[in-house]
Parts: structure tokens; C-alpha cells; sequence
């Protein structure tokens, strides 16, 4: 189940948690919620993707991403 | 070939075919179904990572490998902004081979640990090329009172170097504790904060008194989600850390954008009096003119990117280079090669490579700054990282220049 990165408008951030409950109501399982970054995360349907860019006061839906380092070898730029 | 085939079934479970035995585009197909092709005369493979950089990566760390690249489009770096690398780089050794130091809190520039110029710069028994080269080595400040996240895979807290020290630390990592076990954490957070006398040998800190804080954003596979990576920050901040010190970081694109994500988070942390200083990235292969843009989060405009220079002040041939626009550009350049640092026991220290080395040289410089002067938060600090820089060559690969401690670069 794919993981979004939701940040919120600068006009919304102060009711983030109003918010979040919009987004639960469309599906989205919640799993933070961080007034200073203005961001929440959840997973949800990867259809749930277009829905979530529609709801008021949401300025950017993407995927969570993830980094991998290299083996700590000398060899290897790390 | 045999060594090599075997290497490549057992790391990657690829199956090696001799080149010879195919004739046109029967070879390019052999390599889309996953194979490795060999070639005899040059002693070669030809392999399609599935798995993208970090197959490579894996590939290079095999014994029977000698180096692993990908295949690239070339581009020209022009013949004049290569001499003009070359010229101010040896201006820079004479400099200092002869000139005096500057600023109240230089201390005498010893014999042994100027470079003569056109030579590169060598650990000493006492100091590591990158302290000496930053001028850590020659700073009376040591980053005390200075409080300094370091995001990574953790540290080794039983380490001869680090055991009994107070340390503050947080695993954001689901059932893992935040003792280090892959080793990356331990090397960066070695540089940053290495002891004054280490137990191993010569100096490899470059703050050696701060008030260390340790978030283990990086699991001891090396892996880490981004909401990890954000939650280690939002830590740091709260702590008040003046300076968050991330060696991570993925591959962009030419012509990507910043993640607004993580400008928003770089933009929070500087309002709260925190930089975050992110290595620039390694995908570069320079001795092949091929440079790679700035990777994220070092691109965002909001967080500090650092490339990495060898002992001679070239730009090292991984270290990426500013080519996007809108913040992906590179700010500063630390020590980035032939690192010398502490990893966990039972090995204790390891030479390594990268922009991830260069990262902490510029965290811990950024320590001395504010234990220098404690208004230089958030924004002053980038701005008097930047304007004390040691001018090393164009901007795209070594931003700023070389970052200097306190009293040892130009005044600003």
C-alpha cells in the first residue's frame, strides 16, 4: 500500500488536524500529523492519490520516498 | 572469468556469458533478460542493474571488481574552465605554503602541517588531512556548548572514543536501538565530534566538545524512509541542535525540481535557528566528464549542500555538481576523500570516501562558528559559512570553496 506525503497550504496550517480528519474521511490511514512542517502522513489506495489533491487546503500530494547507502566499503563513495 | 562469474551469481544473481559467443543485437538481448556479458580482451562486463545505483554500488564493494560505472552520455567541461581550476587551485597551495594566518584566534601555523604547494595535504600522526585543511587543527575553539545533531544510521556508543561520553540520543527506527550497526553513522559522527585525544591515534574530529545528539534515522541495513528522516529532524530542532548534519540523500535528475517537502522543512529549521548541512550526493563520474546533479535533500535552497574535495583541492571525481536550477546548487566544499574516522568495534576506524565525509568537516566547522559568536543561527551561520570560505574554483563544483574554521579563511 503505497505511503503519501501530504503538505498543507500556509492558509490551513493552523486547523492541520481539521484537515487530517478530511483526509481520513477520504480513505487515508493516518500515520502523522506535523503542524511546524505543515505535513501528514498516511498510506492509503494508490487511487486515493487524485482525491487527495482535490481536498481544500492541500498544496502538494507525493510518495513517500526512502534512501539507501551504498555498502561502507573504502571503495564505495558513501 | 570465472571468479568474476561466480561474484555476480552470488551478489546478484546474474548469469555471466562470454561476449563472444554473441554476434548483434543477440547481446543486447541476452542483457535485457539479466545477464552479465564478458569481455576477455578487456577484462569488462557489461551488466543492466535492475535495481539502479545501489546494485552498482554493490557491485563495486566485490573483491574481483576493480570498478564499477554506469554507462553515460558524455558532455564537455570546457578547456578554459579546466585551466582556470587548475590555476586558482595552485595559487591556493602557495598561498598557503607562505601567507600568515588571519584572525584573532589563529594560532601559529606549524611546519608540519602546511602543504607544499602542488603536493596534497597528508594526515599527520597528530591530525587528519581534513582537519588540517579546514583549519580545525589549528583552532583554539572546539565546538563546546554547541549542540550539533548527527542523522544517521546511528553511532557505536561502546566505541573506545565515544564510551562514558554524554550523548544525546533517539532512534527513529522501529525496533532498533541506535547503536550503530552498519558503521556510517559512526564515521560521520566521528568527524563531527571525534575526542581531542583519541584512543586510536591521530585527531579525526573536528568539534570535538560539542554537545553531540545522535538520530537514528537510518536503519543498520542503511535504508530509511523519509518520514523517519523528517521526524529525526523535527527532533533535532526541538532540541534547539544549531547545526543538523545529514550524510544522505538519493539521486535527482537533470532538471528536477526540489522537493518541496524537504524545502519546507529547510526553510522551518532556519527560522528555528538550525542549519541543516546534507552531503551533495555521489553519482558524479568526473574522470569521464560526466557530472551529476545535486541529489536531495541537499537540493533543496533551504539546506546547506556539501561536495566533496581530495587532499590536492580538486573536486572529488563522485562529488555532484550544481546543474539545476532553483537550489541545486552546491554551497561548499569539505574533505571528501581518504577519510580517516571512527567505525564500530571490532575495526574501531576506516578510511572512506564521499560526500557523506565531507558533510560532517562542514558540520563541525559550523560548530566552531557558533561557539565563536552564539547570534550566528539559522541564516547568519549559512552566510558566514559561505562568505569564509577558501575560494577553490567554479562554483558548480565546489560552491563557496573549501569551509574554514574561524579566523583561518577570509574575513567577511
Amino acid at each position: 500500500m503505497p505511503e503519501f506525503k501530504i503538505l498543507v497550504e500556509k492558509s490551513r496550517s493552523d486547523d492541520i488536524e481539521a484537515l487530517a480528519d478530511e483526509l481520513r474521511a477520504k480513505g487515508l490511514r493516518v500515520g502523522s500529523v506535523n503542524p511546524k512542517f505543515r505535513q501528514i502522513r498516511g498510506s492509503g489506495d494508490a487511487s486515493l492519490e487524485a482525491e487527495l489533491r482535490d481536498v481544500d487546503g492541500v498544496e502538494v500530494v507525493g510518495r513517500d520516498d526512502s534512501v539507501q547507502l551504498p555498502p561502507l566499503d573504502e571503495k564505495v563513495p558513501q | 572469468m570465472s571468479t568474476v562469474a561466480g561474484a555476480l551469481k552470488n551478489a546478484a544473481g546474474m548469469k555471466t556469458l562470454e561476449a563472444r559467443d554473441f554476434k548483434g543485437a543477440a547481446l543486447e538481448s541476452a542483457l535485457d533478460e539479466g545477464n552479465a556479458i564478458y569481455f576477455e580482451r578487456f577484462k569488462m562486463c557489461v551488466v543492466d542493474p535492475k535495481e539502479g545505483m545501489s546494485q552498482l554500488a554493490m557491485l563495486s564493494a566485490l573483491e574481483s571488481v576493480q570498478q564499477a560505472r554506469p554507462e553515460f552520455y558524455m558532455f564537455a567541461i570546457s578547456e578554459a574552465e579546466r585551466r582556470y581550476n587548475e590555476w586558482v587551485r595552485a595559487g591556493l597551495m602557495l598561498l598557503a605554503d607562505g601567507a600568515p594566518s588571519m584572525g584573532a584566534q589563529a594560532l601559529p601555523v606549524r611546519a608540519a602541517e602546511m602543504t607544499v604547494a602542488g603536493t596534497p595535504i597528508a594526515d599527520t600522526n597528530e591530525f587528519t588531512w581534513g582537519l588540517i585543511a579546514v583549519g580545525a587543527s589549528r583552532s583554539s575553539l572546539t565546538g563546546r556548548g554547541v549542540k550539533v545533531a548527527v542523522l544517521d544510521t546511528g553511532i557505536d556508543l561502546q566505541h573506545p572514543d565515544f564510551v562514558g561520553r554524554s550523548i544525546v540520543t533517539e532512534s527513529f527506527i522501529p525496533n532498533e536501538t541506535v547503536q550503530d550497526k552498519q558503521g556510517h553513522g559512526t564515521h560521520t559522527a566521528g568527524t563531527v565530534a571525534g575526542p581531542a585525544t583519541s584512543t586510536m591515534g591521530r585527531r579525526y574530529g573536528v568539534a570535538p566538545d560539542v554537545d553531540l545528539h545522535v538520530g537514528k534515522v537510518l536503519n543498520n541495513q542503511g535504508t530509511g524512509r523519509e518520514a523517519e528522516i523528517i521526524n529525526g529532524i523535527n527532533w533535532a530542532i526541538d532540541k534547539k541542535c544549531a547545526v543538523i548534519s545529514m550524510s544522505l540523500g538519493r539521486p535527482t535528475a537533470v532538471g528536477e525540481k526540489p522537493d518541496p517537502f524537504y524545502e519546507e522543512v529547510g526553510a522551518v529549521a532556519l527560522r528555528e535557528g538550525s542549519i541543516i548541512v546534507a552531503a551533495a550526493g555521489n553519482n558524479s563520474f568526473r574522470d569521464f566528464n560526466h557530472i551529476a546533479p545535486v541529489g536531495a535533500p541537499a537540493n533543496s535552497p533551504s539546506i546547506f549542500a556539501v561536495a566533496a574535495i581530495d587532499p590536492k583541492m580538486g573536486v572529488a571525481p563522485f562529488s555532484c555538481g550544481g546543474l539545476n536550477p532553483d537550489g541545486g546548487e552546491v554551497n561548499i566544499s569539505g574533505p571528501g576523500t581518504l577519510v580517516y574516522s571512527s567505525v564500530p568495534r571490532p575495526e574501531l576506524s576506516k578510511v572512506l570516501q564521499g560526500t557523506s565525509m565531507a558533510c560532517p568537516h562542514v558540520a563541525g566547522v559550523a560548530a566552531l562558528w557558533v561557539q565563536s559568536d552564539p547570534a550566528l543561527r539559522g541564516q547568519a551561520l549559512w552566510n558566514k559559512l559561505e562568505r569564509t570560505a577558501r575560494e577553490l574554483g567554479i562554483r558548480r563544483d565546489f560552491g563557496r570553496g573549501l569551509v574554514q574554521a574561524p579566523g583561518m579563511g577570509p574575513t567577511s
